[in-house]
């Protein structure tokens, strides 16, 4: 199944029974395969260790329906082979990474909650094996049956054939399924995601950290996506581990929308605050405290609160 | 030609009176208001979404892989620069999904002692010399897709970042 474009129906003064039956055919590949990703990024990083260790953090939100989360990541094992394990809350699951170059594979958890902690946790099988990440991908992988959107699954079969007497209901459906579907899918605007086993010395924009810093220090920046529709309610997730005492991080989205906060603990901090109608970049500055260290690990802003 | 708010409603009310009057009229509006209706949402994702990856170089060369997932239509995707520090390369960028040659860019950040953003959602007629982003030529495909950029970099000094990918559909310059 893929998605069709009819651009040329328009055109043409009737609609015969391969139009149809796309357009049906489309309204399914939009439920199915719409699904922006949580993080999508370049993210390099050695393991060689046996123990599990969970290098990577993001979260997935708005999924109601309990879709399965997909990570996709590009790995290879330079020797033996390694596994990477995608958790949601209490759920994991494994793959197995063993070409010696560079490959994407593929692997799905199902959530258990609407917004989840997510975490990638990596090892290699046997001691002296090696592996690379060489980036990261989540999203969603919707299913079939009843949605909690409201989407109807449309079949083709029935309402596809030609000469089908289509009712009112089944039309709305059509045209209704969409906007459903686009409420419905989380959408996140921009993310950042880093190595965790990065240690912090010195201000680090890699790790997005700083140390032994009493004044604010920018460790980082992000670029933004144009907004098509004014401001818009957003929330944010920040990832931040530290050692020593309590950092105060800030957040800035534009030139005047600002989050801080107090991390005294490691883990994930978040609020909804309204993004402005232009913001170009989002920078975020840590005071970590004489002595003490600090870092953003991974961030991300969804659409919505 | 976008959907006008009017043809929204006579559509509805032509298709329920189709079976009585005239099938024809009620299933063009039908099939072409859904149909757009379909793309606005997919040129909706084209235009706001985009993906990020940041790295950071003091030496050397190498390329990254920038995982993208992109709605139907996408033909044409920029990569833009974040600077840090005092950067200089060059780079050059595929799809790995096509292998199409894009194109490189040199001296994307001349001496900057910041974060300055010198890509973004950008002209490409302002040329691979602009110092500004990278665009790259992907083979439409009427398909949701799983593709990486792919950035080879030379002739690097200093450190600086990639942030963010950019496309946009085939469809947003045709309506």
């Amino acid at each position: 199944m893929a998605y069709v474009p009819p651009l040329t129906i328009s055109q043409r003064f009737q609609a015969n029974d391969t139009d149809w039956p796309v357009i049906i055919e489309n309204h399914q590949e939009v439920q199915f395969s719409y699904a922006p990703p949580f993080i999508d990024q370049y993210l390099r990083f050695n393991v060689t260790s046996t123990t599990h260790a969970q290098r990577v953090h993001f979260m997935a939100r708005k999924n109601a329906a309990l879709h399965p989360i997909r990570l996709r990541v590009y790995a290879r094992a330079t020797t033996g082979t390694g596994t990477v394990r995608i958790l949601s809350d209490a759920n994991s699951a494994d793959v197995t990474i063993n070409t010696t170059s560079f490959a994407w594979y593929t692997v799905n958890v199902t959530p258990t909650a609407a917004d989840s902690e997510c975490a990638i946790s990596v090892r290699v099988t046997t001691g002296g094996h090696s592996m690379d990440i060489g980036a990261v991908q989540a999203y969603l992988t919707p299913v079939t049956g009843v949605d909690v959107s409201g989407w109807v699954d449309v079949k083709s079969a029935v309402w596809g054939a030609a000469n089908a007497q289509v009712p009112s209901r089944v039309v709305e459906d059509l045209y209704n399924g969409v906007v459903l579907v686009a409420r419905d899918r989380p959408f996140c605007l921009t993310s950042r995601v880093s190595d965790t086993a990065v240690a912090i010395s010195g201000k680090t924009s890699e790790a997005w950290g700083a140390d032994n810093s009493a004044r604010w220090q920018t460790v980082g920046r992000l670029a933004m996506p144009m907004p098509l529709v004014g401001s818009q309610q957003c929330t944010l997730d920040a990832y931040v581990t530290r050692s020593g005492g309590t950092a105060t991080v800030e957040i800035g989205v534009g030139a005047s929308t600002r989050w801080q906060f107090s991390a005294a603990a490691d883990g994930w901090y978040t609020t909804t605050l309204r993004v402005p109608e232009s913001p170009s970049q989002v920078y975020a500055s840590i005071i970590s405290g004489v002595g003490n260290s600090a870092a953003i690990r991974s961030f991300q802003i969804f659409r919505g609160s | 030609m976008p959907v006008r708010q009017d043809q929204v409603h006579s559509f509805v009310a032509r298709e329920e009176l189709a079976a009585f009057v005239d099938p024809v009229i009620a299933e063009v509006n039908l099939v072409a208001t859904i149909a757009h209706r379909h793309h606005d949402m997919m040129a909706g994702w084209g235009r706001r979404d985009r993906a990020c990856g940041m790295y950071h170089r003091a030496t050397g060369s190498g390329f990254i892989v920038i995982p993208c997932r992109v709605p139907p239509g996408i033909e044409e995707m920029d990569v833009a620069l974040l600077v840090w520090g005092i950067g200089r390369a060059k780079l050059t960028c595929s799809t790995d999904a096509t292998g199409t040659y894009l194109r490189s860019i040199n001296r994307p950040s001349p001496q900057l002692t910041e974060w300055v953003e010198t890509g973004g959602p950008i002209d490409a007629s302002e040329g691979p010399e602009s110092g500004r982003a990278l665009t790259v030529s992907a083979t439409t495909v009427w398909d949701f897709q799983n593709i990486g950029v792919r950035v080879d970099i030379d002739e690097v000094s200093g450190e600086f970042g990639i942030a963010g990918v950019w496309w946009r559909p085939i469809w947003e310059r045709r309506t």
